[in-house]
């Protein structure tokens, strides 16, 4: 399979899944998923949300604040225990768990600790700017590895000025110096910063761009060979 | 509980799913809105899926 109908199949899952390509399209998005089994564990992953999503009334969504009733004092305990014992909140899977469930695993603890913070300064009036502002806007991405040894997961915030990968990573090899893009729908390439690896312990970057959310597309993270390690889709 | 996952994507996610879907507007009406092209709004509704399975993976709900 092409690499490029690949990734322009992989796109249109979400539209296969929800019953919205013509017959055309779905005869070739079909006749790819026949031949690629990571195409259909994706499609497997997003299908089941179509039949629950239908019955959301769209006025709804705007009704009440972002945060789910219990999340906040769910969040402030676990702030607390971290503060308090200094323990991890990620725990090493046992070595009978597959790979990709660590991972997994991982990343639902970094969105975990991404709205603790975000909780701690709304519910609590934590910080200087008061509880009439409004929470940062972060939005999960979906990483792809294209190493073995790197797990890493992201956040970005819109900003005016441009905007930030928010990256918690481990794997990078230590010393060496890894650089950051983002990728605009223009296909133009802008540095967004560069870090140096730190091997096995956690580490937490924030890469600052100068193109606008909304004419991200993607970013990438290159090693000093100029190899693409790490790649999302924006 | 889907309703509040919604909530909990990103606005350009969650708008590309709830015009296209719930609201069932053509593509390419709503790219023109948006004023992005069709294939950022197919993208956005694909990345927009996996970031609700996400969600509701972390909310411990089984869609």
């Amino acid at each position: 399979m092409r690499p490029e109908n690949h990734r322009a199949v992989r796109e249109q899952l979400g539209a296969f899944a929800l019953g919205q390509l013509d017959a055309a399209e779905r005869v070739a998005v079909q006749a790819h998923l026949d031949g690629c089994p990571s195409c259909r564990a994706e499609l497997n992953s997003i299908a089941p949300l179509a039949a629950p999503l239908r019955s959301v009334r769209p006025e709804r969504i705007d009704d009440v604040p972002a945060l789910p009733p219990g999340l906040g004092e769910a969040v402030m305990s676990r702030i607390r225990a971290e503060a308090g014992g200094g323990q991890p909140t990620v725990t090493p899977a046992p070595p009978d768990r597959a790979p990709w469930r660590t991972a997994r695993r991982l990343q639902l603890a970094a969105a975990a600790a991404v709205i603790a913070i975000a909780a701690g300064g709304i519910g609590f009036g934590v910080g200087a700017q008061g509880s009439s502002s409004a929470p940062a806007p972060l939005e999960a991405v979906a990483v792809r590895s294209a190493s073995p040894t790197v797990q890493a997961v992201a956040d970005v915030v819109p900003h005016t000025w441009g905007v930030e990968i928010k990256l918690e990573a481990t794997g990078f090899a230590p010393g060496r110096v890894y650089r950051v893009s983002v990728t605009d729908d223009q296909g133009r390439t802008v540095g967004a910063g560069e870090f140096v690896g730190t091997g096995a312990e956690q580490m937490r970057c924030n890469l600052n761009s100068s193109v606008l959310r909304a004419a991200a597309a993607g970013f990438q993270v290159t090693d000093p060979d100029g190899q693409v390690v790490v790649s999302a889709a924006l | 509980m889907i309703t509040d996952a919604l909530r909990r994507i990103s606005p350009q996610q969650r708008e590309a799913l709830v015009e296209t879907y719930l609201r069932g507007r053509r593509y390419a009406e709503v790219a023109v809105g948006l004023g992005v092209p069709v294939g950022t709004l197919r993208s956005r509704v694909f990345y927009g899926l996996k970031a609700l399975r996400l969600v509701l993976d972390e909310m411990g709900v089984e869609p």
